[in-house]
Formats: structure tokens, sequence, C-alpha cells
């Protein structure tokens, strides 16, 4: 970049930002001037319409009270008196008044009877609302004819309704009339987001809903005025007030397009900016003269000598008389050149020396840049074997889980079904059966309830990967604690001591942990031996550990061993692995209780924490479980996949 | 005056279809089997290019089940008493009514029920009485109430539903002057052993879709029934007749419905539209012999159908007529094991 274009760069630095600055300035300060002024504009023209509206209805509505204060006998034999209100109030299309059941007492209609005491009444909503003594104010509604109504209701005495269809004409030319600036204007929005009053009739008879632009209800979020730009359902951007109809659930809004609603803004921004602009071309003009004369002609006899220097004429000087800071530079370049002449010699010699270097330099490079290739590709290719690999195997995990959370939770619907009929069979027609019906009646409640806990302990061993908890630091002394307690009468029952140790902090799932302690103790003391009462003891030390290869990414150099013995009835080396599988019982339900499912649970809270567990014992004296949990816990569990299936459980 | 404007741009005696005309595509229309709103469709089909299947139903069970559980389903037809509880599911779309210019036909009564407020997810189709067909040339003594059909000069000549409870144990609850939506379980008890007094001496209907056959070939004399079922009799050229019984016949109305799984719902709102328009309704009328909830249908059809009052039952013939409603959960579990125990006793 020249120095002519830097100069006059810096220039319009200084210019700009204050041109911006003042431009902001002023712009904000008409632009706020200018939308209070639309605001109170648009906000008088709003609360103008909701009071005619409001005054409207509450007219229609002091008519209803008036026509429902009469006994029933009187408008039964005076049947043109309902006619009468007709006539006095053009906005109403018909009347009806009805007893507590719904029976009509009396009408009129101009031109149809749309409202009748067809049997769909005790169902119809303004019917329900008025009988419950409240006021019904129902949406727009289009007749055959294509006649605009709305249906308001209201009590009438002897617990009887009175309602009214009632013409929306003064309600849209209320609406319609509003109009501010060339296109400014206003409608009506009901709770449920249909316009029901437009300056635009079709916006109306087109049933048009903001039911999808919830952003626009806006009474939701302000019970009375709210004031804001949006896009409205139109698509153009406006400023707009909104303001809530006493007495309805309605909401009237004046909108203006936001391009007129700022456009004396917008002027004074131009002109101002393009006075700035005459300003400163008139300041910047004589700046750059003297520059030019001075500095920049002067540069340009420098680097012409310089260019011609380049180009091999060595012997050539500036000729620049000069005195000041260009002067003194041409001079010292002038004596530069001198030196230059010299040195080219001494060079040439030097340069024919390291050319040979530089090629062997280069085919040393070459061959290392193709052994680096090779060993890309064969990394690339290893990666995405052991990614498809990966893939499977999380699909195949999930597609497990998935079923087992979905089968349980699928089958409690149609069970809790079988047992409260099964229980209503009982109750009520026992006495209908023979001895042999309620044996097998009672069989089948047995069974149901053995199904409720087989599919009871499912869905938990689904939880602990779909329902699960993020790690936090878990005092195991306290989970310990809770155990005892839920687990008192048990202890009770059996005669049984359980020893707790000193038990560390670990970064675990609280819920889970709990569970897991559980299980164990529970187990140790269910399946204790015939001759003894139990004893447990759970005991917890740190190690260190220096195996450090760990199945799935956690650190397992430093582990908690948990560790849970009992004095119980033990069971054959053998079995040690096969216990911890689903449905595994090394006994028959009648001699020792349970769903088989409680130990392949305790597996997976231990697998889902990185940890083992595994179980020695000796038939007749005793087992003891150990598990081992890793001090720190990989960043990635439980996974986000975990997770989102555990919402797909739930919703399906 | 604006709503001159609005008027004469809107008095299209019918609307322009809201969908494109070159939809080249399949809607499942799904109802009874015994629907016959497919004499129409052709003619949709001629209009808009949709074509349109009908795939039916053998129970309501069966219906809310498959609309809830997503089958291919565009437009269904279900009964009021079952709106709320598929509404509260979630599973009917919300309906676009710019796409329905031909609602304003709907009548006014049928509009905002409380099965379904604002009719953001039905809009009111056909509607009808469930009364008691009678083979008027096998029995002297008239039959005029629920209650008669316990006479013992019809014992086993009276034919009932068993895949009809709703309306089965309706019957008996109102033969007993109760609400045939009675939650009441001294009540409900009190009709289910009334029927089970019944059962022995009733020819019970299991998976028959009308009970016409009963009365033409059979000896039978009289089947809780509908229009439906007179028509076939009066058809075959028997001589029958159709009774609103004196002690309370029961009102049914169905919907149009949109599964909010369709894939088509411009195509399903198309659909219901075009049944909307009168000419058209009035030709389901025809075919069906059940009135519709509409406005102006009923001056296009057939004089001897617009004026048969089995069709179009007066508002005096109704005044004890009552309209069946939703039952709370606890109810309908109270209803389904009376129901039950009905079962168990028929032979």
């Amino acid at each position: 970049m020249s120095l002519r274009h830097k100069i006059l760069l810096l220039l319009l630095a200084i210019m700009v930002p204050i041109a911006l600055l003042l431009s902001s300035g002023i712009y904000h300060f008409v632009a706020n001037n200018e939308r209070s002024v639309w605001q109170s504009r648009q906000s008088d023209a709003s609360t103008f319409a909701a009071t005619a509206v409001y005054d409207f209805l509450v007219r229609i509505q002091d008519l209803l009270y008036v026509v429902g204060a009469h006994e029933h006998d009187v408008v039964e034999e005076h049947s043109e008196l309902l006619n009468t209100y007709l006539a006095n109030n053009p906005a109403i299309l018909e009347i009806i008044l009805t007893d507590p059941s719904g029976r009509s007492i009396g009408n009129a209609f101009r031109d149809k009877p749309l409202l009748g005491d067809l049997f769909t009444l005790p169902q119809s909503r303004w019917f329900a609302v008025a009988k419950a003594g409240g006021m019904y104010v129902g949406g727009l509604q289009v007749a055959a004819d294509n006649d605009p109504y709305i249906v308001m209701a209201a009590p009438a005495t002897g617990g009887g309704t009175v309602a009214a269809r009632v013409k929306m004409d003064i309600l849209w030319d209320v609406v319609g009339n509003i109009s501010f600036g060339k296109s400014g204007h206003a409608y009506v929005v009901t709770a449920d987001g249909g316009i029901i009053a437009h300056p635009d009739p079709a916006v109306v008879l087109a049933h048009t809903t903001l039911q999808d632009r919830p952003e626009l209800f806006l009474q939701t979020t302000t019970p009375d005025t709210w004031s804001g730009n949006y896009e409205n359902f139109e698509g153009i951007v406006v400023q707009s007030v909104a303001r809530a109809i006493p007495g309805t659930d309605w909401t009237i809004v004046a909108e203006v397009p936001i391009s007129e609603a700022q456009s004396t803004s917008r002027l004074a921004v131009t002109f101002f900016l393009f006075g700035v602009l005459l300003f400163g071309t008139l300041v910047i003009a004589p700046i750059y003269w003297a520059l030019r004369r001075l500095v920049i002609q002067p540069l340009a006899t420098v680097r012409a000598g310089a260019l011609e220097i380049a180009s091999g004429n060595l012997n050539y000087r500036i000729d620049l008389p000069q005195r000041d800071e260009i002067g003194q530079l041409a001079a010292d370049f002038n004596v530069m050149v001198g030196e230059l002449q010299a040195r080219n010699v001494e060079l040439s010699a030097k340069t024919d020396a390291l050319s040979a270097e530089v090629i062997e330099h280069q085919a040393t490079q070459a061959a290392l840049r193709s052994l680096n290739e090779t060993l890309e590709a064969r990394i690339a290719e290893r990666t995405r074997d052991l990614e498809a690999a990966n893939q499977d195997l999380i699909r195949s995990n999930r597609e497990l889980q998935e079923f087992a959370f979905v089968a349980s939770h699928d089958l409690q619907e149609p069970l809790r079904k079988i047992q409260a009929f099964g229980d209503r069979l009982l109750e009520r027609y026992a006495p209908l059966l023979d001895e042999r019906g309620q044996d097998y009646l009672r069989r089948m409640q047995a069974s149901s309830e053995r199904l409720q806990t087989l599919i009871d302990a499912l869905l938990t061993y689904s939880r602990i990967t779909t329902k699960a908890q993020p790690f936090v630091p878990t005092d195991l002394n306290q989970i310990a604690v809770d155990v005892l307690a839920d687990l008192d009468t048990r202890i009770a029952e059996t005669g049984g001591r359980v020893c707790v140790g000193e038990l560390a902090t670990v970064c675990a799932d609280p819920l889970q942990m709990r569970l897991l302690i559980q299980n164990l103790v529970g187990n140790a003391l269910k399946f204790h031996h015939p001759e003894r009462s139990p004893h447990v003891t759970v005991t917890g030390a740190w190690r260190d550990n220096q195996d450090v290869s760990s199945p799935n990414g956690h650190d397992v150099r430093r582990v908690y061993a948990l560790q849970v013995s009992d004095n119980g009835i033990g069971f054959e080396r053998d079995y040690a692995e096969r216990i911890f599988q689903m449905f595994q019982r090394l006994h028959g339900r009648s001699e020792y209780e349970g769903t088989g499912v409680g130990l392949a649970i305790c597996r997976k809270i231990v697998e889902r924490h990185g940890g083992t567990i595994v179980a020695t014992a000796e038939p007749g004296r005793g087992a003891t479980f150990m598990i081992l949990l890793p001090e720190r816990q990989a960043a990635t569990a439980p996974s986000t996949d975990e997770q989102r299936m555990a919402n797909n459980g739930q919703t399906g | 005056m604006v709503i001159c404007g609005c008027q004469s741009g809107a008095t299209q005696s019918t609307p322009p279809a809201p969908v494109a005309q070159s939809l080249d595509t399949e809607i499942v229309f799904y109802a009874w089997p015994e629907d016959a709103t497919s004499v129409v469709f052709d003619a949709f089909t001629a209009e808009t290019g949709i074509r349109v299947r009908h795939e039916p139903f053998d129970s309501l069970d069966e219906a809310e089940e498959a609309i809830e559980h997503g089958g291919a389903i565009d437009v269904a037809i279900i009964e009021s008493t079952r709106l709320p509880r598929l509404i509260e599911a979630g599973v009917l779309a919300e309906l676009n009514f710019s796409h329905i210019p031909n609602f304003k036909y709907v009548s006014q009564s049928f509009r905002d029920l409380n099965f379904d407020p604002g009719n953001r997810h039905s809009v009111p189709n056909s509607w009808g009485t469930t009364g008691i067909v009678v083979r008027t040339d096998r029995t002297e003594q008239p039959i005029e109430r629920w209650s008669d059909l316990w006479r013992p000069d019809l014992a086993g000549r009276v034919v009932l539903w068993a895949t009809q409870p709703r309306d089965t144990l309706g019957l008996a609850l109102r033969s007993l002057g109760y609400s045939a939506n009675s939650v009441n379980p001294a009540e409900i008890q009190e009709a289910a052993d009334r029927l089970v007094e019944l059962a022995p001496n009733a020819i019970w209907l299991k998976d028959a879709d009308s009970s016409a056959s009963s009365l033409i070939e059979g000896d039978a004399v009289a089947a809780m029934g509908w229009a439906f079922d007179f028509w076939a009799l009066q058809e075959a050229g028997v001589p029958a007749g159709y009774v609103l019984p004196a002690d309370g016949a029961m009102l049914w109305n169905d919907n149009f419905v949109i599964p909010a799984h369709s894939t088509n719902k411009v195509a399903a709102e198309a659909l219901i539209n075009f049944l909307l328009r009168p000419e058209i309704a009035a030709q389901v009328i025809e075919a069906n012999y059940y009135p519709m909830a509409h406005e102006t249908a009923r001056a296009y059809v057939d004089p001897a159908i617009r004026d048969d009052p089995v069709v179009y039952p007066t508002n005096e013939a109704l005044a004890h007529a009552e309209l069946q409603m939703p039952l709370s959960e606890e109810g309908q579990i109270q209803q389904d094991a009376a129901w039950l125990y009905v079962l168990s006793s028929i032979p």
C-alpha cells in the first residue's frame, strides 16, 4: 500500500468513527422519540378499541342477564317477548332461553334457529359454562351462508341458561376503522390464537390462526399490555402494541410496519451522513495537497533511483538537492550502493558451493515422505475396522437394553389388568365358583404376583444404564447405614449380625451403590446356614494396582476394594461365574425366595463403574464378594447414548 | 362496510380446494365395515387425484388401539365417547381449518362440545339413535319400551349384541330407569343381573355386522339395533318397525379425526372438506341411512329418506333419549367388570 493511500486511510479512520458515533446518537435520539410517538398512537388506538369491544360485550351481557331474569312461565305465555328484545338489538341474530335440563323455554331468531334444543345441548360448552354460573364468550363461528357470529351465554333464573348468537359486524367495524400512518392497523386474537376480527375479513374467514406462532400469544406473558417488535403472521416486521380486552380472553393487537415506524429516523441519519461527507471532503483536500508536494514527490525520485540501481546499474547515483530528512536519505543511499558493488564479487563464489548441498538434502526428504504416507494409510485402515466393530457393539448393547426395558414396561399394564380383574373376581364372584375354581384363581393370582416381582427385577436391571445418574463423591459409610436401616427387619428375623468397617468416599452413582450393597448384604442374610445365625462383614480399603490395563478406558491404577463376607451356605467353586448371570439360581424357589436377577444387577452396576466383581466361596462355610472400583472414573460414563435411550424407553 | 366485502368474496358454492390438484397419493379412510361413505370416493379422486382406501375396524376398542399406536390411517371415524381419551393421549392431529372451510356447514348444535372444546381435533360427522328393530308381523302386543324385551312371550326371540357392551348395558340401565351413562356400582350391578336373567332367553350376536339375518331368516321378533338394520329389513320386503323406546333411546355421534402420525394431513383435510360439501354429504346420508351433523345437507337428500322419521327423528321423539358420554376411568372399570359377568352367563 502506498504512502499516499495510508495517509488517506488515516484521515478517513479519524473521520468515519466520529461520523458514525454522531449519527448513531442522532438516530437513537430520533428513533426513541419516534417510537414513543408511534407507541402512544398505537396504545391510544388499542385502548379505544378494547373499550369499544368491552362496551359492546357488556351490552350483550346485560341483555342476556335481563332476558335470563324472566320467569319461565312468563316467557312461555308471551312468545312475543323474546322477539321484542331481538328487534331492539340489531347485533343479536338469535336468542334462546333454556331450563336446567336444556329444554327450550322460548327462542327468537332473525333468519334461522341454529342454537336449537337438540340432544347435544348437555354437552355444549356454552350450556355447560352458563349452567355452572359462568359467562360464556365463544370463538368465531361461520354459518353455512358465511355469516360470521359468536355465541354468548349466561346463567338464567331457576338454574336455566340464556344464549345468543351475536353478529360480528360491530366488532369488525370497530377494529376495521382503526388506522394510523399509511398502513398501521389492529386485529383481535383469541386465547387459542384464532384471529376473530381483522380489517381484511378474508383473514378471519380463512380461519387464520397464530397457533404455530406461540411467541405471538402476547397476553399469556402480559396480563394487560405489551409492546415490542416482531415478524407478524404476514411476514412483515412490525412495531406492535397488544392489550388484553377486559372481560374476555381476547387481545387487541395494533401493528405498524417497522419500515414506516422508523422512516423519520432513517431520513435524519441519511441527511446527517451526507453532511459529514461534504465537510470531510473540504478538510481533507488541502492537507492532502501539501503532503504530496513535500513528501510524496521527493520519495518518488528516491524510488526511481533505487529501481535504476536494482536493474543492475550500480554506477547510478541519486540527485536530490533537498536538505531535509528525505535529502539525507538519498545521500546515505548513494554510499550504500558503493559498498554493495564490492560485496557482490565476494558472494558469487560462495553460492556455487551451497547449491550442491541443497540437491542432496532434497533427495533424502523425498524418501522420508513416501515412507510416512504408507504408514498413515495402514493406521487409517485399522481405525476404520475398529470403528465398525465398535458401532456393532454399541448397537447390539442398546437393542438389548431397549428390549429389556420396553418388554418389562409394556408387560406391566396387561399384568395389572389381570391382577385387578382377578381381585374383582375373587371379591365378587368367589361364591359362584366351586372349590377347584377358587383354587385355580388363587394360583393365577400367585403366578401374577410372581410375574410382577420378575418384571420389577427386570426393570431395575435395565434401569441401571437407562436411569443412570452422574458419578459424584459418595460416602459408603452413609450408604451402609441406610442399607442396614432398610434391612433391619430381616436382620432381626434371622437373628443375624452385620459388621461394617470404616469405609471410604468414592466417586460413584449413590443410588446404584446403595442397590449394590443392599443386594449383597441381603443375599448374605438370605442364604444363611440352617444351623447358625448369619454373620456378615463389610470392609473396604484402597489398593495400588500394578496392572493398569483396563477394558473400558477407566483409570485403574488405584482402586477401592470393597468386600462383603458371610458365614452362609456358600457354593461350589464351579458356580463362581454362573451366579452373576440373569435368572441363574443355584437353589429351588421353594428353598429360597428370589428372582435370580439380584447378582446380575450387582455385576451390571460394578461394570458401569468400570470395576470388577468376583465371588469366592466354600460350600457350607460361607462366601466372599470382592468388588474393585477405580478411584477415577472415565469421563464418558454414563454415555449420552444410554441417556437418550432412557428417554426413548419412557415414551415407548 | 367491511362485512359486505367479505361476504361477496366468500360466497362461492364450492370453495377452492386448498390442496395441490396433482397430489398423486393414496390415503386411508378408517371406519366400520358397513360404512358406505366410500360411494363418493371416486368423485373425490376425479377432482383431486387423491385415491382413498376404506380400511374397516370391527370394534371401537380396535379402532382406538390403531389410532393410538400408529396404524397407517389418515382419516378415521370415531365415536364421541372415545374422543377425550384420544385427545388427552395426544394422538390426534390439530386440524387446520383454513383447509376445511366447509366446516361452516356443520350444525351449530354439534360445534364446541365438551368432547373436544373448540373442535381443535375433530369434525362432527353422523349421529343417530340406538333403538329396537321389530318384526311387526310376529307380535300382536306392540313393543314400546326396553323393558318389553323381558316379556315372557318374547322369550328366545330377542336379539342382543355380545360385542356392544356400552349399548347392551345401557339398554338394561334405561329399562330400570337409570342413566345409560351410570357409574353407580349398585345400578350397574342391578342392570347386569337383569341381563343375566335375560341371557338364556336371548339370541346373542357375536360377530355379525347386522341383526337383519336373525330377523329375516330366523324367527326373532325384536333386536337392539340401528336405523341401518331397519333399512336392511325394508329392502328385504318384510314388515318391520323401528322403535325409539319410551324408557329412553340412546344417542351416539361420530367424528372425523386425523391421527397425529398421518403423513398425508393436508390430503386428509381435503377429504374431510369434500365430505362436508352439502350435495356430497347428502349422498353419504342416503347410502348410510344416518343423518349427519350438517346444517344444509338434508335439503339435498332424497325426500323418501329426508322425511323418514327413522332417519331424522323429531325432537319430540327424542325427548327421553340420552346421549352416550365418555365414562370416567373408574366408571369404565365398573362397567367392564359388570360386562364380564354378563358375558360369562351367555350360553
